[in-house]
Parts: C-alpha cells; structure tokens; sequence
C-alpha cells in the first residue's frame, strides 16, 4: 500500500472516530456524572437523522433543516430526561438497562410507525458534493471533510464549554461529589438535564451528519451504540478527553484493520480478524489499564 | 406432566389424521383455500409486503376467483426464524386446512415446513426463496419454484459482466455464508481477473476504506452483494468518492429498486443490474401487469410482486383447466407443470425439477421524465436453467 492509499485509509480512520466521538461523549458523561446507563442513545442517532430527513424534506434548505433539527434533539433530550430518565437515575443498573432497553424498542417501533420502514434519503448539499484533491494523489469526498471539520469544532466547543464555563464547572463538580454540589444550593436535577439534552444533541447531530452517507432507517444506531460502548470503556468513563482519544484511535484501528488486514492475511481470516480489531483492542486496554486511557482509578 | 405430554402427542396426531382423512370431494370445491406466510413486522416485511400487492392485484383482476372458483385467504406471520416458520405453517394445516401455499421470504423457513406442508397434500409455491437442496437430489414434486434457484442470480450477473467485457473485477460483499456463495457463483461465469475482494460484516454502513481500495486498484468493475440498507450506503459513498462515472457497478436487481430509488437519488444511476424480471420488459402480460400495478398502487412494481402475481395468474390458469375441481392433487400437479399461463417474464416453464427455466435480463438505472426507472438492455441468458437439475430424479 503507498502512502497516498495509507494517508487517505487514516483520514477516513480520523472521520468515523470524529463521529464515533459524537456518539461516545454523551454516554460517556451521562454515565460518569449521573452514573446512568442508558442502552436508548443509539436511537437517539437515528432519531436525530429522521428529524434531520423530514425538516430538510420540508424545507429544502440543508443548513436550516440541521439547525432545526438541533433544536428539536436538545428538545427531546430534555423531554426524556424530565419525563422518563430522571425517574431512573436512582435505580439500579440492571433497572435501568431494562427501562431504557424498553425505550429503544419503544423508539424503534414508534419510528416505525411516523417514518415507515422504508429507507429516507437526505442529499449531500451542493457545496459540500463532489471530491477535492488532496497532497498524495488523493481524490477525496468534500462532504466527509466537512462532517469531520464539524465534528471537531463541536469537541473542541465541548472543551471550552466544560472548562471555562460556570456550567462546565458545575458539570465536573457534579462529577467529584454530587451531594456537596447539591448542599451549596445547586439544582442538580436540572443540571443533569442539561447534561443529558446535550449528550442527547450530540448522538443526533452524529445521525444528522452521517445521514446523507447511509440509509436513514430504522434500527441504524444500534450498531453504532455497541462501537460507542466500547469507546467509552477504552476511553474511561466520565472523560470527555479520553472519549475524543479513543474515539479516534478506535476509528483509525478500525478503519486500517479493515484496509490491511486482508491484503496481508487473505480473504478468509483478514475479514474475520479486522471486524473484530476493535475488541481486541479494548481487551488489551482493560488488561493494561482497567481504568480506560484517561479514567480516574476506582477504589 | 407424562399425562399432558400424551395428550399433546395424541391431539397432534389427531389432527394430523383429521386433515389427511378430509373427504376428497367431487366436483368444484366452494372456495380455494391459499395460505401466506410472511414475516409481518421486521426488516424483511418490505419485501412480504410487495409480494402481498403482487397477490392482491392478481386477485383483484381475477374477481377473487381462480380458475371460476373463489378464493379464502388465509395469513399467518411466520417471522424471521425456522421454528416461527413451522409453528405458522402448522396452524395453516391443522386450523385453516389450506389446500395450496404462496409468497415465503427465507430458505431456512422453507426448509423447514415443506415436509410437514407436503404431508398434509397441501401444493407448495415459493415466489422468492429457491434453496438449491431442493433442486437437486432433494427435489419434490410438491414444491413449484416461481423465482429462482438461489444460485442463478449470481450465475447470471457473471455472465453479464463477461458479456460486458470486464477484465478486471473488484468483488465486494458481506461476510456470510450467502455472500460468499454469490460472490462464488458469479466467478463461475466470470473468467476474468480478480482486482481485489472486499467481506464486510452485515452491520456496517460505511465503506470509505472499501471504497479508497477500490480507487487504488482501479477495477474495471464491481460487482456487489450488499443487500439492504449496506447497498444504499455504498451506493451513495461510491458516488459521493466520485467513481460511479468512471466504475461500473454490478448486482442484482435488489441493489437499487423502486424501495430503495427514493433513498439513492442520483447515486443509483448506471448501476448494472440482472435478473429474470424487469418492469420495463416488453410483453403483452407485463405492459399490463406494470400498468395496473402503478394505477393501483402509485408506483412500478418490484420484482417480489411480479413473482407472486405470476404465481396467482399460473393457478389461475390451471385450476381452470380441471373445471375448478382440485380435489385431486396430482391432476393439479400435472396441470401447474403443463399450463399455458404467460408469464410477465416472458418465455418461462418448469424443468424437470419444478424450478423455472427462463431468461436473464441487464438492465441499467436512468432517470427519464425526473423518476429513476430500470431500463432493460439486453437479455444475458436464454432459457437460462439451475446448476442442479440433472441431479433430481423426480419420482413419479
């Protein structure tokens, strides 16, 4: 493989962990700081591509339709939480894996049932379709640029916000010690909703952006959930850094291990070894540092 | 628990008797009873759904009536899974006494209740699923075979792309046993060189790393084995890399169809596609089938429908040609195997096996009057028959 192939593989490897990062950082700070886990943020990316598909179909106008559908998930976000998670935060795990299981089949069917099964399509804009040339004799799609260039500024807007906001900080304070922040007369309820509508925004907005690449349909975020998952374990759980770290590392593993694997194996194990590099990967983090990258060693 | 056990054995023996012992009935029967299984909710209840329209079109053109005499439907929802299948197929026998069955949607299912369905004297039709077990040594006389073998379509898109002059192939597909069977199959017909191969698990939707493969090794063509929302998500990322003008993609005609059209947008337009039916094809039956189909239901059927339709029309056919008397099972064998019935296919019949011999036609995706449509271009393969039935001695 030259190095044209090799740079344009981990480009690609950058932009799948730039979305898996989208998806990971809400699960990974709705389960560090409310200590929740919630099995619906898959369906939260699909739903965030239906909102996306049937405002831009409205409306014809990609940016306004994004915008739009931003809103709407931060909506729903803090919907659920008011209405059906909040009720959950201080249940067991095992209750809340049942509630929330529940509630991705609930989704999955209503979604059925509003949007038919019927695969939708949301067109890549204008100015975003077509390729680029990039150093390296490389021909590369606009619209995946884009979404990783979105993707980016949305972890880096996630730093800014968490450390240099008074929200930020009230979110990391929930994160140490809860029962003190709520002693000094902070409204932890309505801090965790916050938190959970921005998880929430950021698992649709993954959805929205994706949607033009794929078939917006039901059942579309639960593969993306069990690769989340396994980048919130790598990661650790709670950090924002250590999700953006293992989002892209799991992104690029992935993505060479499907390039490479089989040129240097064959056809009949190399497939079999790259769909599972990811896990591996994981295996060997949680025998090395059980904590994830840059989790806070347990007691 | 013994005792309940005995009794469950003997009520299922009971009722085994009692559908075998229903008295054969002379003259024409009040109704024809026709069972549908299907998978009523999940990911494949499009393709149960489209074959649902095929039959209620049929029978809409038909009065209700096959061969003059009125037709009872009855459905049941088989699911995804071989038992979900056997317990269906069971009530359809045992509560609904059906005497033909239609539609099915998977090989595994199928395997599974031909026998009991078989035993029962009920006629057998399957208008997607044609497992090669049941083409060869294993074939029988109750099951006729609307679609295809399995591995035909395959067979035939290998032969298409060597009609086209691919010397050079890319093979993409997901990673199972079906897949590899039809990226198998098509190499049969294909004798050209390999660029490259690509096995993907069922889940994944995006194929940059494919795909910047596919760029490097420069393929004269790809051929495509990605069914469902994996072909959709290809199609718009090979276009979206920029490839779809200059490498051609080959597949069956599920890769892009009227479920899918409105989800691919431009992408799906070139796409090489084959198989035995197309609703551009141009015979009297299906200028006529594709007219009231799109009257009916706003739009051009897909190729499930067509199957189903030409099964009813078939039945039509033959029980017309006993004066509506089915009674007698083997005469209705004899009369399916024997009928005169046009198919919208064009020429087709039943081989030795009861598997069709037909044509395989290429077609391409283009846009005309602003709606993306499969426009025939050529017909591949002439009375095209399955790779196993000169194992299938047939008894008699």
């Amino acid at each position: 493989m030259d190095f044209g192939l090799f740079a344009e593989q981990t480009l690609n490897g950058v932009q799948y962990g730039i979305m898996l990062f989208l998806m990971a950082a809400g699960l990974s700070v709705i389960f560090g700081i409310m200590n929740f886990i919630n099995l619906a943020h898959g369906t939260l990316y699909m739903i965030g591509a239906f909102f996306f598909a049937t405002f831009d179909a409205w409306l014809g106008n990609f940016a306004v339709a994004l915008l739009l559908a931003i809103l709407a998930s931060l909506l729903l976000g803090l919907v659920l939480d008011r209405g059906v998670m909040q009720r959950l935060y201080d249940r067991t795990h095992l209750d809340q894996v049942l509630a929330t299981f529940g509630l991705l089949m609930f989704f999955n069917e209503l979604a059925a049932v509003l949007w038919g099964t019927e695969p939708y399509f949301i067109p890549v804009p204008a100015l975003l379709d077509g390729t680029i040339a990039l150093p390296g004799d490389i021909d590369y799609p606009v619209y995946r640029l884009a979404i990783t260039a979105v993707g980016l500024l949305v972890a880096l807007g996630l730093y800014l916000m968490v450390e240099h906001t008074r929200f930020g900080m009230l979110i990391r304070a929930g994160a140490t010690d809860r029962e003190t922040l709520s002693g000094m007369g902070v409204d932890v309820r309505w801090l965790y909703s916050g938190v959970f509508a921005i998880g929430v925004m950021m698992a649709a907005l993954a959805g929205m952006v994706t949607g033009p690449l794929v078939a917006v349909q039901v059942g579309m975020g639960e593969t993306m959930l069990i690769v989340a998952f396994v980048v919130v374990v790598i990661g650790g759980i709670g950090s924002i850094t250590g999700a953006l770290v293992s989002s892209l590392l799991v992104g690029v593993v992935d993505t060479l291990g499907r390039a490479l694997l089989p040129v240097w194996l064959g056809y009949t194990a190399g497939p079999a070894l790259a769909s599972m590099s990811i896990y591996v990967l994981m295996a060997a983090v949680l025998l090395l540092r059980p904590q994830g990258l840059s989790g806070a060693r347990r007691a | 628990m013994l005792i309940s056990r005995r009794r469950l054995g003997t009520g299922l023996v009971g009722g085994a008797l009692a559908a075998a012992t229903r008295p054969a009935r002379a003259g024409p029967p009040a109704s024809i009873r026709i069972g549908v299984l299907h998978a009523m909710t999940g990911p494949i209840s499009v393709i149960a759904r489209e074959q649902m329209m095929g039959l209620e079109l049929a029978l809409t053109r038909l009065g209700n009536r096959l061969g003059g005499v009125p037709v009872e439907l009855f459905e049941e929802d088989a699911r995804m899974t071989p038992d979900t299948g056997l317990q269906a197929a069971t009530r359809l026998i045992e509560q609904r006494h059906i005497d033909i069955l239609v539609g099915n949607q998977l090989s595994n299912q199928l395997l599974a209740y031909i026998a009991p369905l078989a035993a029962a004297n009920v006629v057998v039709f399957t208008d997607l699923p044609g497992p090669s077990q049941l083409a060869g040594a294993g074939c029988t006389p109750d099951l006729f075979v609307m679609s295809w073998e399995n591995n035909t379509n395959s067979a035939a898109i290998g032969l298409a792309m060597t009609a086209a002059g691919v010397k050079r192939a890319y093979f993409i597909s997901q990673n199972y046993v079906t897949g590899r069977e039809y990226v198998a199959g098509a190499r049969k017909f294909y004798h050209g060189e390999v660029a490259g191969e690509a096995y993907l698990p069922i889940e994944q939707t995006d194929y940059a790393a494919e795909i910047a493969a596919i760029r490097a090794a420069r393929p004269d063509a790809v051929y495509v084995f990605l069914p469902g929302a994996g072909g959709i998500a290809f199609l718009k990322q090979f276009a979206g890399a920029g490839l779809k003008a200059r490498i051609p993609l080959f597949s069956g005609s599920w890769l892009a169809d009227e479920h899918s059209f409105a989800a691919l947008g431009a992408a799906a337009e070139g796409a090489h596609l084959v198989a035995n039916w197309f609703a551009d094809l141009d015979n009297p039956q299906n200028v006529e089938f594709v007219a009231a189909f799109v009257a009916k239901f706003g739009r051009r059927p897909v190729v499930y429908a067509a199957m189903t339709y030409d099964n009813m029309m078939l039945l039509d056919r033959a029980v017309a040609s006993l004066g509506g008397d089915i009674s007698d099972r083997d005469a209705l064998r004899r009369a399916i195997r024997g009928s005169d019935f046009q198919s919208v296919r064009g020429p087709f019949a039943f081989n030795v096996n009861q598997f069709p011999i037909q044509n395989y036609y290429a077609a391409e995706v283009v846009r005309s009057d602003g709606e993306l449509r499969h426009k025939v271009t050529a017909t591949i393969a002439t009375g095209f028959k399955d790779g196993y039935f000169d194992q299938c001695h047939m008894p008699r």
